[in-house]
């Protein structure tokens, strides 16, 4: 290299953080003295270094001749195989598509990617799904690491076991195709790759890998819901008014943020007695959950959907909301669909200010469960929550508060006879509170 | 005039080949005796095959005979636009077809093929082929909200006021457990009447799923149907709902729209017979009766049918319960 292009070299920083070797073959030097002519070649089949276009498009440090320019290079051809293994996952992408949700279909084609990336990462090189499945020992360890693609940090077993899953959709829905490509027992290999890393348990297999999923978490008090609720409210106009009915429903019914912020104006129903109904989105199931709001609210939702047209109509936007019309029912400051990071945002800034802990909307439904099973018998909670039992609810959704539990037991009769105190007579519910 | 435009407008044409391969399906199947809507079905799903295989492939029906990796390629393709159901039909009337076309033999060869170029999934047993076709699981249609028992009968009151025969498919859809075929084909012979002490009602005699069965109609469905009985000329042998033409019946879509149309006019549109089904239960236990005397009404199999059919409703019962428990209360 002349000194000149080392001179620019070191003071040009888009040429600093290039790889030598290009350079210097744009440059017309020697890219190494150590490597023979054949293994260089050798190297190039293997890694496919990428042709360089020699048009000088962009000159390096002006006034210092040609040597200094920097070209336009073009991205690396991937190796024929990873083309191939490219169009599978693509073909795959497609018939995931054709048979589940979008939402399955984003999921497993992130995992796809994030797991080559890893396998990738674990063998050095760039490695394709093809690759993978002829290489069961990668396969299996693969399987066996629980951390992110760039090995960073640990992953939740959640993850891990939907990496399994993937695997095991692509082996059966490309089954076809794995064929053709010679590998015709991909699943079998898949399994005989689990156990090589698993540690057999009985007569069976076991794989704990990963972080343990969390369940579970504060849920707050009947005060803390009240100062927030107070907060969301006082919004000015419409949004005051939205706030207020939706955090009323996911206190009342233990919605889920996500089956509420998505609801549909052509989903909510207003009957000829006036009461409102709404199909939500429930999780894990194909059928809706029927919403009945509670009687209290059938007024805040008719003022806010007046209040909402009138300020759209105002504002010069052609979006209306109501009962049976097309289009999200609940609206950002701009009339657009609310999202989850704003709805999210709204409630941090509501707890923040209040001066309680910051609480996810996930909390509420905890809240819920917790308030309302003091109160009423655990399975018509869980069928109101649309919980499949009660079991799940119980285990992971329930969070009496030990510290006013003691509190309330201090207060209990104490000798055969004795009557309880008048401020007490709801020993449970007060019982209900954030924390142990 | 571009093949896009005119698959738009339905002038497309099957080849007469075609046409005489489909109408030898449709004869074997008539001959084994297999329901009129079923061949319907899947007479429906080869003539698209065909014209999909014409589009896209540029063959003829008959050609994917000999191509089974081309006929899986299709069925793949029907995913993006049909339901996983419709693409299941297509799947079966094809295999059906091959088998008839081909002979047992040779067919069974073809099917292997043609099943080894489609996607797989984890079989549940020995009579599961293992495949994983395409289409989507969603429900299209939306639901509608979970009617009250009261508005069945805001619903038959509307139907009583607008003619005899409203009345008395409003009384059959709503007050006892007939599917909708079984509305459709009811014949008088069918009925019998029970005079009771107190009040009229009815049995029909139904066969459902291969087996021979009663099935209740309430007092107060059975009253239109008396109504509608004694302006008929009670000739045993008559359709209860009769069609326009001579010794036909009223058809099933006819009975729907009526049924959609009287719900729309009682303030609950978009309700389904299923829905309307489930309402029925809860009046049933509304007026004292138990689970298992709901399933003998409905002439259900089993209890489960009377919880599953329950389960909306319960789901908003338990909501109102919560409310009301919580009354007072400062959520």
């Amino acid at each position: 290299m002349t000194s000149l292009a080392l001179l620019a070299r070191e003071q040009s920083p888009v040429l600093m953080n290039r790889p030598a070797s290009p350079i210097s073959n744009a440059l017309g030097t020697p890219a190494s003295t150590t490597t023979t002519t054949k293994q260089r070649s050798t190297v190039r089949q293997e890694t496919q270094t990428p042709k360089i276009d020699s048009r000088p498009v962009q000159r390096g440090l002006p006034g210092l001749g040609e040597d200094t320019a920097i070209v336009r290079r073009r991205r690396p051809l991937p190796p024929k195989s990873h083309r191939e293994a490219e169009a599978l996952v693509t073909l795959y992408d497609k018939r995931i598509a054709a048979r589940w949700t979008g939402r399955t279909r984003r999921q497993y084609r992130w995992v796809l990617r994030n797991m080559l990336g890893l396998a990738g990462n674990l063998a050095g090189r760039s490695v394709g799904i093809l690759e993978l499945l002829r290489d069961e020992q990668l396969l299996g360890r693969l399987l066996a690491t629980a951390t992110t693609a760039d090995r960073s940090r640990e992953v939740s077993a959640w993850l891990v076991a939907q990496r399994r899953s993937v695997l095991r959709s692509f082996t059966e829905l490309m089954e076809p195709e794995l064929r053709r490509e010679g590998i015709a027992d991909a699943g079998d290999a898949l399994v005989r790759a689990l156990r090589s890393v698993a540690e057999p348990v009985g007569t069976g297999y076991r794989l704990p890998v990963g972080a343990t999923r969390g369940r579970g978490g504060p849920a707050p008090s009947l005060e803390e819901i009240a100062a927030i609720q107070d907060e969301l409210a006082g919004k000015p106009d419409w949004r005051g008014s939205r706030n207020k009915i939706i955090f009323s429903l996911m206190t009342r019914r233990g919605l889920r943020i996500g089956g509420l912020l998505t609801l549909d104006g052509a989903s909510a129903h207003r009957l000829r007695d006036g009461r409102i109904r709404c199909l939500l989105r429930a999780k894990s199931k194909r059928e809706p959950y029927e919403l009945a709001a509670p009687d209290d609210l059938t007024e805040p939702l008719a003022r806010y959907v007046e209040q909402f047209n009138t300020w759209a109509k105002a504002s010069g936007l052609p979006d209306r909301i109501g009962f049976g019309v097309l289009g999200r029912f609940w609206r950002n400051d701009l009339g657009q669909p609310l999202t989850y990071q704003a709805w999210t945002s709204e409630l941090k800034q509501a707890c923040i200010s209040v001066g309680v802990p910051v609480y996810t909307s996930h909390a509420f439904r905890r809240a819920f469960a917790t308030i309302s099973t003091a109160v009423v018998p655990r399975a018509t909670v869980a069928t109101a929550g649309n919980w499949t039992s009660t079991r799940r609810m119980d285990d992971h959704y329930v969070q009496p508060s030990l510290t006013r539990l003691r509190q309330s037991v201090a207060r209990l009769p104490s000798r055969p006879g004795q009557a309880l105190p008048v401020e007490t007579d709801s020993p449970v519910l007060d019982a209900v509170g954030t924390g142990p | 005039m571009t093949q896009r435009a005119l698959d738009l407008f339905g002038s497309f044409s099957l080849s007469p080949e075609t046409k005489a391969l489909i109408g030898r399906f449709k004869e074997a199947r008539l001959e084994s005796g297999k329901a009129a809507s079923t061949i319907a079905a899947e007479v429906s799903q080869l003539r698209s095959l065909a014209k999909d295989a014409k589009t896209h492939l540029g063959m003829a029906l008959a050609d994917l005979f000999d191509r089974p990796d081309s006929a899986a390629e299709l069925i793949e393709l029907a995913g993006r636009s049909s339901g996983h159901s419709t693409v299941l039909t297509r799947s079966r009337a094809l295999q059906r077809l091959a088998m008839l076309q081909l002979g047992d033999g040779e067919g069974r060869g073809w099917i292997t093929a043609f099943q080894s170029s489609l996607p797989k999934r984890k079989g549940s047993g020995w009579h599961d082929s293992g495949l994983s076709l395409p289409g989507s699981r969603e429900r299209i249609r939306p639901r509608s909200p979970t009617p009250d028992p009261d508005a069945l009968e805001a619903i038959l009151r509307l139907a009583v006021s607008r003619s005899p025969l409203d009345g008395t498919i409003a009384g059959l859809a709503c007050f006892s457990g007939l599917e909708l075929d079984e509305i459709c084909e009811l014949r008088w012979s069918d009925v019998t009447w029970r005079d009771d002490s107190a009040s009229t009602f009815c049995e029909v005699t139904v066969h459902r799923r291969g087996r021979r069965t009663t099935c209740l109609i309430v007092p107060m469905g059975a009253r239109p149907l008396l109504s509608l009985a004694l302006t008929s000329g009670l000739q045993r042998d008559n359709y209860v709902l009769p069609g326009r033409k001579e010794g036909e019946h009223l058809s099933k879509g006819a009975i729907r729209n009526r049924i959609k149309c009287m719900c729309e006019s009682a303030g609950w549109p978009g309700l389904t017979l299923s829905q309307l089904t489930a309402a029925f239960v809860v009046w049933l236990r509304k007026h004292g009766y138990d689970d298992h005397s709901v399933k003998l009404v409905l002439a259900c199999r089993r209890v489960a049918t009377v919880d599953r059919l329950l389960r909306s409703h319960e789901c908003i019962a338990s909501q109102i319960r919560v409310d009301s428990a919580m009354e007072g209360q400062a959520l």
